[in-house]
Order: structure tokens, then sequence, then C-alpha cells
């Protein structure tokens, strides 16, 4: 009996053993993809950029013999594909490329106006490694400089830098969190349109330049990925957002554009809005808002056309107050929630109006007047989609000031030159 | 060989693993397809159709208290035609079990182990589900008892926390494809439940067989609310044309739960409940089959039987070539027609019982 | 009683219990014919009425004169009647004989009228005064007697031998329990005498129904046991099934209670412990209460507590000896050991092998990093580590005292961080088999913490093999094997798997009122414990 077991045992363990372990691989089989890039191709149809990390934390740069190595590189190579591009690549790295820690999709602005996105790199959504939580990015110029350029200034790692990035969007609201889900399920939907985190390398080439005259000074939170006035740090920045009718890129916007189209959406976090102080317009007022519920919206229908009322109800913490007037006090709270109502109103309106007149909605409002159809056929039969020229819409906005920061109230400054 | 007894709780457990396993695989996309954004409650009409189903192999069963289900065929219908049932219904079990493999096969192949072939994920599998068979539906009841508890709660942590993904307007339009064809498919597709009868085949295990309805109730509708929040979670976080493309929604899902930049691909927990959940209810599925194959050529061991079936399914799983044609016509055709075999035995001996022997058992109760 | 094994699997027949008993039996000399399993085998001999043969037999049976601590005293009683006295030197207390005995048989003897019916009465009544007297005249018996420390009294004319208790021999004295450490709660053990033993029980349960029988185990060295239990709490069927397996043990010699154990457990291939075994005393009393039984055997300090569930190996005395926050805190944080010491190093072994995308990347990049230069695959460092691991463990418990500690610093400090730094292995490997090997050390169970280990390297193979699907079958058989397992009827995972009406304690501890039930899985008489 005992002979039998230990036979059995034995059997099974040489079995098991010779035949399993096909997907045992080391950590350092693998070369890491953090980031996927498509440009149009000279050499072949397309151009794809790989950025590769060696999968090292920060810390220890120094190999055996003492000598640094780069934690990344990027590699570009032009195919008619992208998984032949992977493929013949690995003949080269002399380590098998995966996917499974992919942060971020990076389409050129060429491809994603050209509408290439499901021929390039739409498909590989179907590859297992892909996670669909992947960014999807599009740079104002092209995917290979955008790459190469995207890797950590200051000592933090690589995996770090690039998720910390996209954290950002729920500190500032500047661009959008766009995951490689929403981004593929947007191209097929028939409730909404596509958008995309647009950003760009900053040549730093803005800053430079002497003050500008006062008519053509464009606001901060009015530029676009890669034209903020600044200097130093990462090359590479997030700003706006890239609007996408199915998978043509139709529109860039720039940073409050995408504010209000997130709060429209409701998936605004949090945000500083800068404005004009409104009884001392020359100066500014920093407030600190936050969208702490969904809008509330009530749909209908005017014979055949969409009627929607969206309330958006923000709250907010005084930051800072250039001209040092009182707005703690209870009677004066009301002007800063008056001038900040009154600039989201005209952004939304206008962000609304933009959204008309480019026929797509990127607002998600399809998700409201679907719930007024009660079967997919109807509602597809009425493709809404289609519908955002006709759409009726009004905006109200509600600002409450509900914290003024340390300070509950502000005393003047004194000093032998009296200004007040 | 001794049957062993097992305990309500226990069958609940073996039950509800046999039912609900299939949730983790092809068929949500497939009943997303059939009738869009009303998958969820379609499933409660599925477990409606099912739950009356049982009342009557319920009222057999009171009526021939004591009895497991394919007695009671015999009993009904005299020994012939009672093995014929009792076949069918084997056959049913067995066939559950192949089809079920494979879609976990497939489904473990691309999610997780890429470069194994399936003969060495299926091996793995009938040798767990056979070696567990040896230690009889004691063993089998208790271990199910003892992970069940944990893989519900998991589940339900999974379920919760993929709430971020949750957007309210995917469940619009509320009708799917019309109610008519919600309902259409809910009643073709309730042979998701047929399972139950096993409860029936394993009724002598059972302490006390007047229990029965108690079980089978509970287990029905605990495995209809799986089911049912599996696919009310998946269609709320995938529009309905993009879960009709997956593969596994469920997994997709899970794998797009992310808090902040540590905690996330958290896939892990899930690979557990997966896993874990459809070893118990194939095991469950497969020694039903084998009961009934033993009680149809009238086998008392069933030690041989047990690795000879083992070695059956693995070659039935393994004998379609592609997952395209298991996807396109095997399982639809199972799923949508699986109802005839399930339930049939049961409609036919019910009818009869009925008709002829309610009035002989009732007299013979009065003299 | 079913008993079913895991291994049974492979078999096509059930085959009986019986079978696997003789594959043990070793082969046995006949040539010793004094070995007293031949004299139990053979007829019963009773003691004769001539003196002359009685000393003749009991010489030829001690083997005197070859044998020289059996010791022979003849005297006369009343002036003229031959006696002797037959004992071992070592084992009584020569003053109590000196003193007591033999004066008291030499010079007190004299009134006695030796023709009188019932002499030997007399003896006893006016005599002897010695505390425990017991008559006899089986040959069989005096002769286990006297090797227990009696002195047994033959006189001539009457087929009755005196058996008088006058036992002294060296004991340990009561000491602290070594292993079972509790911070709280007794401090005192068991130690290797059988008579204290019961003595220490029968003064922290004093309760007329603790029932004590002595048997007798190993027909070689003969020594005592003793089965312990409360009548009327405990289930009738429990000690009955006992004795018929103590009886079945066919070994010649048992020579400890761990041996005792492993004849009498359900099924010698499972890998967890059937048997309990306790060297508090105050545990072992608490287990009485729950209507289980103990069987104490002489010359091992401990008590073996049949029948156990995983969850009375798992609990400490501490648990219920502190309230019910702390004893439920330190309770989970044992589970928490007790689940990392099983799986941790399997679940790193998936992770990393197969499972690198539900690493997140910061964590797969310090894990990547630190094995930046480590020239062995994954497996072969866990394996070598965990080896390294079990033998400073082994070494270190078998090493004298205070060279221990050292050896446990050396290994662990040393080697580890010298490993390390050549690059042989990576600084996180060590981390998990430190982390593991540390948390197998909270199970309070020796037998289960084994146990655990061994099952730690089931799951680094399965991991191996399959990443978590290898994980998730192997957990699937190994828990439908631990809940298959029973210890006398009980099952192992109860009242667990089975669900069972009393679930009072399984990881949380209740508050003390909520106790009310003795196990449900005992079937005991009484169900409940308080009102």
């Amino acid at each position: 009996m005992l002979r039998r077991v230990r036979l059995i045992l034995l059997l099974f363990f040489i079995v098991f053993l010779s035949i399993s372990c096909y997907d045992a691989h080391e950590v350092d089989d693998y070369a890491y993809v953090t980031t996927i890039g498509v440009d149009n191709g000279t050499a072949d149809k397309w151009r794809f950029s790989f950025q590769i990390t060696n999968m090292r934390s920060s810390g220890s740069k120094e190999t055996f013999d003492g000598k640094e190595t780069s934690e990344y590189l990027t590699i570009t190579i032009d195919a008619p594909d992208f998984f032949h591009a992977a493929n013949i690549l690995d003949t080269s790295i002399a380590r098998t490329i995966n996917f499974r820690h992919t942060k971020y999709i990076v389409l050129s602005r060429d491809i994603a106006e050209k509408g290439e996105f499901n021929e390039t790199l739409g498909p590989i959504i179907r590859f297992r490694e892909i996670r669909r939580t992947t960014g999807v990015v599009v740079s104002t110029g092209t995917a290979q400089s955008f790459i190469e350029e995207f890797n950590p200034r200051i000592g933090i790692s690589m995996a770090r830098m690039q998720e910390g990035l996209m954290e950002q969007s729920k500190q500032t609201g500047f661009f959008p969190e766009i995951q490689l889900k929403d981004f593929y399920s947007g191209t097929k939907s028939s409730y909404r349109q596509s958008v995309a985190i647009l950003a760009a390398v900053n040549d730093f080439s803005i800053l430079q330049q002497n003050a500008e005259d006062d008519e053509n000074k464009i606001e901060l939170g009015e530029r676009k990925a890669g034209e903020l006035p600044r200097k130093g740090g990462n090359t590479v920045e997030f700003f706006g957002a890239a609007v996408f009718d199915g998978d043509k890129m139709v529109a860039e916007f720039n940073g409050y554009e995408t504010r209000i189209m997130l709060a429209l959406r409701g998936e605004f976090k949090q945000g500083v809005f800068t404005f004009h102080d409104p009884l001392k317009p020359e100066l500014y007022v920093s407030i600190n808002l936050k969208q702490q519920k969904k809008p509330k919206v009530k749909v209908e229908f005017d014979g055949d056309k969409p009627v929607i009322h969206v309330k958006l109800l923000m709250e907010g913490e005084i930051l800072s107050v250039q001209s040092r007037i009182d707005y703690e006090e209870a009677n004066k709270i009301g002007y800063l929630e008056g001038a900040a109502e009154d600039i989201i109103k005209q952004q939304a309106e206008a962000l609304i109006d933009k959204a008309k007149e480019l026929n797509v909605d990127f607002l998600n409002f399809g998700s409201y007047f679907v719930k007024s159809f009660l079967t997919i056929q109807e509602w597809e039969k009425y493709n809404w989609i289609e519908r955002m020229k006709d759409v009726k819409a009004t905006v109200d906005v509600e600002v409450k000031i509900r914290r003024t920061g340390t300070m509950i109230k502000s005393s003047p400054i004194k000093g032998t030159e009296e200004e007040e | 060989m001794d049957e062993g007894k097992i305990g309500n709780v226990e069958m609940i457990c073996l039950l509800v693993n046999a039912i609900a396993c299939k949730a983790f695989f092809t068929s949500v996309a497939a009943v997303v397809e059939k009738v869009g954004t009303a998958g969820w409650y379609m499933v409660l009409i599925s477990d409606i159709v099912a739950i009356g189903v049982f009342s009557q192999m319920y009222a057999l069963s009171k009526a021939y208290p004591g009895k497991n289900l394919l007695e009671i065929y015999d009993d009904i219908v005299g020994k012939k035609v009672g093995k014929v049932l009792s076949f069918i219904s084997c056959i049913m079990l067995f066939v559950t079990v192949s089809i079920t493999l494979r879609e976990f096969t497939d489904a473990t192949n691309v999610y997780l182990l890429h470069e194994s072939p399936p003969g060495f994920i299926v091996g793995m599998f009938i040798i767990a589900m056979v070696t567990v068979c040896f230690l009889g539906i004691e063993g089998l009841g208790r271990v199910a008892k003892f992970l069940s508890f944990i893989l519900l709660f998991n589940f339900l942590i999974v379920m919760v926390l993929s709430y971020r993904t949750f957007q309210g307007y995917k469940l619009f339009p509320i009708l799917g494809y019309g109610l008519g064809n919600t309902v259409r498919h809910g009643i073709m597709r309730s042979s998701a439940f047929g399972e139950f009868i096993l409860l029936g085949v394993f009724a002598k295990a059972l302490n006390n067989t007047k229990d029965l309805g108690k079980i089978g109730y509970k287990s029905l509708i605990i495995g209809g609310l799986i089911i049912s929040i599996v696919l009310f979670s998946v269609i709320i976080s995938f529009p309905y044309y993009v879960t009709t493309e997956l593969a596994d929604p469920l997994y997709i899902m899970v794998s797009l739960i992310q808090y902040g930049r540590f905690f996330q691909r958290i896939e892990v927990v899930f690979i557990f409940t997966w896993n874990l959940s459809t070893l118990i209810g194939l095991t469950a599925i497969f020694y039903g089959s084998i009961i009934c194959y033993c009680h149809v050529f009238n086998i008392k061991d069933k030690k041989p039987i047990i690795i000879s079936f083992g070695i059956s399914t693995y070659i039935s799983t393994l004998i379609v070539p592609s997952i395209s044609i298991i996807l396109d016509y095997i399982v639809p055709i199972f799923r949508g027609y699986g109802w005839i075999g399930f339930y049939t035995p049961i409609f036919i001996s019910w009818a009869i019982w009925l008709l002829f022997r309610r009035g002989k058992q009732t007299n013979v109760e009065k003299s | 009683m079913q008993k079913k094994s895991w291994w049974d699997i492979f078999i096509y027949k059930e085959k009986t219990q019986n079978q696997q008993f003789e594959l043990l039996e070793s082969k046995e000399d006949d040539s010793n014919v004094s070995s007293w399993g031949k004299h139990r085998a053979g007829k019963e001999a009773y003691i004769y009425v001539d003196i002359k043969r009685n000393l003749r037999r009991i010489k030829e049976d001690f083997n005197i004169p070859k044998n020289a601590d059996i010791t022979i005293r003849k005297l006369k009683i009343c002036g003229h009647i031959d006696a002797f006295l037959v004992f071992i030197d070592g084992l009584i207390d020569k003053k109590m004989m000196n003193k007591v005995v033999l004066k008291n048989l030499m010079l007190e003897t004299t009134g006695l009228d030796y023709e009188e019916e019932n002499f030997i009465d007399a003896l006893v009544d006016k005599v002897l005064n010695v505390g425990t007297i017991g008559k006899s005249n089986l040959f069989d018996k005096i002769e286990n007697q006297i090797t227990n420390g009696f002195c047994a009294l033959f006189i001539d004319g009457y087929n009755k031998c005196l058996l008088l208790e006058i036992k002294d021999y060296p004991k340990r004295n009561i000491e602290k329990a070594e292993n079972e450490k509790t911070i709280r709660g007794s401090k005192e053990s068991f130690v290797e005498d059988l008579p204290t033993n019961i003595s220490i029980l029968r003064r922290l349960c004093k309760n007329k129904n603790l029932i004590v029988e002595y048997m007798n185990i190993g027909a070689d060295n003969n020594i005592g046991c003793a089965l312990v239990y409360i009548d009327g709490i405990i289930n009738p069927e429990i000690p009955k099934e006992l004795k018929k397996r103590i009886n079945k043990v066919k070994s010649e010699s048992i020579l400890s209670s761990g041996m005792l154990e492993q004849w009498i457990e359900d099924s010698k291939w499972q890998l967890f412990p059937q048997v309990l075994n306790t060297e508090r005393p105050d545990r072992a009393v608490s287990f009485l209460i729950e209507g289980k039984a103990l069987i104490i055997v002489e010359g091992s300090p401990s008590a073996n507590v049949v029948p156990i569930t995983f969850f009375n190996l798992y609990h400490t005395s501490e648990d219920t000896d502190l309230r019910w926050q702390y004893g439920t805190f330190i309770s989970i944080v044992r589970l928490i050991g007790t689940i990392m010491a099983v799986f941790l190093p399997g679940f790193y072994m998936a992770l990393v092998l197969y499972s690198q995308e539900m690493i997140s990347s910061e964590l797969l990049a310090s894990i990547a990093s630190a094995r930046e230069g480590v020239p062995f695959p994954t497996i072969i460092e866990l394996m070598v580590m965990e080896v390294a691991f079990e033998l400073i463990r082994e070494a270190s418990s078998r090493v004298p005292g205070a060279i221990g500690e050292t050896l446990g610093i050396v290994g662990a400090l040393i080697l580890g961080q010298a490993a390390v730094q050549a690059g042989l292995v990576s600084p996180i490997l060590i981390i998990i088999v430190a982390a593991s090997g540390i948390a197998s050390y909270v199970i309070p169970d020796y037998s289960l913490s084994l146990a655990v280990r061994v099952s730690r390297f089931f799951f680094i193979i399965m991991g191996y093999m399959a990443g978590f699907y290898g994980i998730s079958i192997g957990m699937f058989v190994y828990f439908a094997i631990m809940c298959s397992i029973k210890s006398f009827g009980v099952p192992f995972m109860a009242p667990v798997a089975p669900k069972l009406r009393t679930s009072h304690d399984i990881i949380a501890v209740r508050p003390i009122d909520g106790m009310k039930y003795r196990p449900d899985k005992m079937n005991t008489l009484k169900k409940q414990k308080s009102k």
C-alpha cells in the first residue's frame, strides 16, 4: 500500500512538474512598456513608439559595475500593425515586450484627426495584457517626441510620475481623467462621444517672450497643452482635452473649457478658480471649488427636440484675496459667490454652444435623455448622437462658499504710506 | 460506498455554487447580447420559472419521502422508462460540466495562463474534481460550506469596490430590446438554473428530506440573486454594446478597480472566487452525474466510475477545437434549449404522478 | 466507526483498517518466553497454596538471581508461619518497609490465630498499617503490581497474596509549562508521574463524576495509562471507543503519549493531528468540561485529548482567559499568522512568476531591482531559503540552551545579510521567508504548526506549477481533505463545516456569558454549560 501511494505521489510530481510552468516567467524576463505611441510612418504605414523601463526603483540606479544606466528607453519602429511591431522588437531587446504595466496610449494629433485610432491602437484592447485603465492621450506634436520626453525630471520613479500625473486631474480639473475603457466605449457609444487628454511637450519658449500687450494677453487657463508660460521641470504637460466625433478628433479644449466640461459631466472633483475681484477688478481672487454633488438635470422633449436644464452645484473655500477685502463677512461673501457663478455660467453656456456647433455630445447629455426611452430599439432609432445640435439647454450655477481658510477676517496693512 | 450525510447549509452552498459559477463566464455577454440592458431582471424571470419547475419536483419528493429523484422516476414510470429519464439527467449534468469547464478553461487561458495548453488546465481541474469526489459527498459538502462564505464575502467586496465604475444611465433604456423579448429569453434561459435537479439526486444525503423544499427555494433564490447582481453590475459598468464584446465581463470589471496608486490590480481576490466557486460547483454537478449513471446501470461502487468519468470529461471538454464554435453554437444551444433536457423528466413524471398515482396514493393512505 | 482517509481514493476496494496494522507489525521473537505478552496469551495462572511453589514461580518469572534488584525477603509471621515479601528495590519506601511493614509483621502478628478462617483479613485489619492494600490470586496481576512498586506478601497455606502499596521513587517536581506559555493563567504543567498528574486534575476539577480509568499498554514496557473523563457530560460512546482502540494497540512498547496518539488516531495518512496534546492541566480540565476525554500516559508530561477539532488546536487557554475583546484580538492576529504561514510564499511565487500585472508598478519595480543580479530562478531561491530557515529552526531547537539563541542570530542575521550582499538571494525574498517563518510560530499547537509548515511547501509547488490557478486548485483539494478528517467521529472543521448550532468561538471570542453551550459536535449529554 505504502509503495503504491509513494509511486503515485512520485509520478504525480514528476509528471506535473515536467509538464507545468508554461507561464512561469521571472520578472526580469520581460521588458515593461509604459507608454505606447503612434504616428504616421515613413518606411511603413505607421510609426510605433514604445517607452520601455527596466523596472527599477529610482533609489538604486547603479548596477554591479557601478555604471549608471538610464531607467528607460524609447524605441521607434515603422510597421503596418502594432503587434507586428512589438514582436519584431523582441528580437533586438533580448527581453519579451510586455504591456501589463502600460500606463498611456499616445496618439499624435495627425492620427487623431484622421480618425485612425480604431485602426491603429483600437484593436489592441483585445489583447489581454492591455489594461482598460490605460490613459488615452492626444499629443499635439508627434507621439514619438512626446514619449521621448515623458519621464520624470525629479527623482521619483517612472511609474510614480506617470500615475501621479493622471491623479492631478482630480486636483485641478484642467484635463480629464480618460481611461481606455471610457475612450473606447465612447467611440462606439450611442449615448455620448469620447474625449481624450490633450498633452504636449513644452519647449519653454513661451516664457521667454517679453511682456505682451494687454489685448493679446491670454489667460492662463485659456491656453492649451504646450503653451503654458513656464520653465523647468518635466517638459511634458497635460492640459486641456481633445474632443472626438466617433474616432475623429474634431476640437481641442483649453484648460477652462475642460474644467467646465468636467463639471457639466459631473466628473469635476476640485480645482482653483481665479477671477477678477468683483469689487476691485484689477486684482484677483482665488477660491477652491469642489463639485460635491452631481449636477441636477431635468430633461424634456419639445416635440422632437431635446430640452435640458442643468444646475451645477459647487462648494468652495477662499484661498486668497489680493485686495484684502473682507469677503469673509456674511454680507459680502455673496459678491464672491455671484462672481464665480457668473463666470462659470458664462463658460458653460459657451461650451454648450460649442457642442451644438460641433454637433458632438461630449457633455454626456445623452445619459439623461436615455432615461426617457424604454427600449434600445427606440433609443437607437432616435439616434441621439446626431441630435446634439438641436439641444436647448439652460444652465444654472450655484456656488456656496463654505469656508474661508484659516482666517475669518483680514485686517488692513498699516504703513507710513497710506493707501486706503 | 457510504454516501455520508450533509446538512442543509452545506447543500445550499453546493447548489448555489453549481448554479452561480456560470455567471463568471461568457453567459453574461450572451445574455446582454440577447436582451440588452434588461439582463439583470431577465435572470430573475428565469429564476421564477425554475422555481416553478422545482415546486413540481418538490411535490414529487413530498409524495415519496426518503427517496431521491431517480428512485421516484423508477416508482412513477416504471423501471425501464425511469432509467431513461435518469439517463437524460445524467447526460444533461455531464454536458453541463463539460461545457462550463470548457468556458472556464478558455477564460483561464485568456486571462491567467496564456501559454499553457488547455489540456493542462483541464487536467488539473479534473484531478482536483476526481480527488474530491473520492472523499464523497460529505467532504464535498463540507468544503463547499467552508469556502462558500469566504467566497461570498469576496464577491460582495469586489462588487462594492467596483462601484466607481458604475454609471446609472447605462441601465437605460430599462426594457432592453423590449419586454416580450426579455420574457421569452428569460423563460428559455431558465436552464441556467437547471442544476437544482442535483438536489433531487442528492436527496438521500440529506438528514431529512422534509427540508428539501426549504433548501431548494433558498438556493434558487440566492443563486438567482448572485447571477442578477453580476449582470446588474456588469451592465451598469459597461454600455450594452461593449458588454457583448467581452469574453469575461466580470473579470474586466474587477480589473478596473483602482483606488489610488497602490490599491489597484486586485483581480487576485476575484480569481479565487472565480476558480473556487467553479471547482465546487462543477464537482457537485460531476458527482451528481456519477450518481445518476450508477443508478441507471445499478452500480454499487462509485469509485471505479469516478476516474473513467473524469477521463470522459477531459475528452469531451477538449473535443471542440475553438472557442468560436463553443460560443456560437454549443453554448447558445445548450443554454437556450437545455431546459428541455433538464425539465422534461420532471414534467413527465410529475404529470403521470398527478394523473394516475396520486389517486392511488391517497387511497392507500385512506385504507 | 467509519474511517476515511484521503488516500483511499487510490484503492479500488475498501480495505479494513486491520490490514494496515499488520503492515507495521514486527517479526516477533518467540524465544523470549517470559515476555509479559506470552503470559497474557496463555492460561491465567493462580497462585498456589504451597508457598514453596509460589516462591519458585516468582523466581522463575523474575529471572532471579539474574535479576539483581528484585528483592525477596523471607520472614515468619506469628512466629512460625513462612511468608515472603517480593518488591523492587528502588521503587519502595525503605523506611516504611523496615519500620512499619517488617516490624509489624514480625512482632505484631504473634497474637493472631493462624488457624482462623479470616486470618488474612485480620492481618490487614490489625497488623498492616499501610494505606492501600490489595488482594490477588493471579500471578500476572501480582507481578504487574510488583513492577509498579507494590510489595507482595505471600503467606504459606493461603492462595491469596497481599499487595502493599509503599511506593516511593524519585520524581520531578511540578514545574512551569515550557511549551504552552501563557501570560495569565496557571503556570503548572503535567509531570512524568501518572499519579501526580491525576492528582493535579483532581485538584482542578473537584467533580465526583470525574472518572479515572487505569489501563496498561505496551506488552514490553507495560506502562500505565489513565483514561479521564467526566461521566454525565461526555458522550458515553467516546470512552467505549477509546478503550477499544487502546486495547487494539498491538505495539509491544509504547514509550510516550506521542506514540499512543499515533496508534489511536483515526487516520495515519492525514497531515493534520487528530489528537491534541497539552502539557497544561488547566487546559486539560477545560477540555474535560467540554465533554472530551483525556489519555495520560505514564512517563509523558502531557495529556492527549480526544476528540478534537481544528479550532481546539488553534485556540490557547488565553483566548477565553482574557476578556473577550483582547481574546478576539489575539485570536485574529493568530488567524492572520496562520494564513500567512501557509500561503505567503506560495502567493509570492504565483504573483512574481505568473501574475506580474497584479503587482502595482512601483512594487514590481522594487521586486525587479531586488532581483537584479540574482543568478537563481525564484523557485530555487525560495526553496533554498525555506530549507535554510527550517535548518536554523531545527538546529536551534536541538542545540543546548544558551547556544540556541546565538545560532538563531548567526543563522538569521549574518547568513541572511551575507546572502543578500553576495547577491545570492533578493532581500524581498528574505522578508517573505522570514515573515512566513515567524507567522508559523504563532500557532500554539506544535503538531499543527508542523503541519502548517509542510503545507506551505505544497502551496509553493502549486503556485510554481500554475500560479493562482494552481493555488486555488490546491486550496480546494487541501480544504476538502481537511474537512473530511474526523477525530473520533467528530468532523475536524466543525463547527464551521459542517455548520453546527453552537459556533461560539471559531475565531472571534464571545463575551463569557454568551458561551452557554458545550460544543454541539461532541454530542454531550448535558448541552448547556451555564444558564
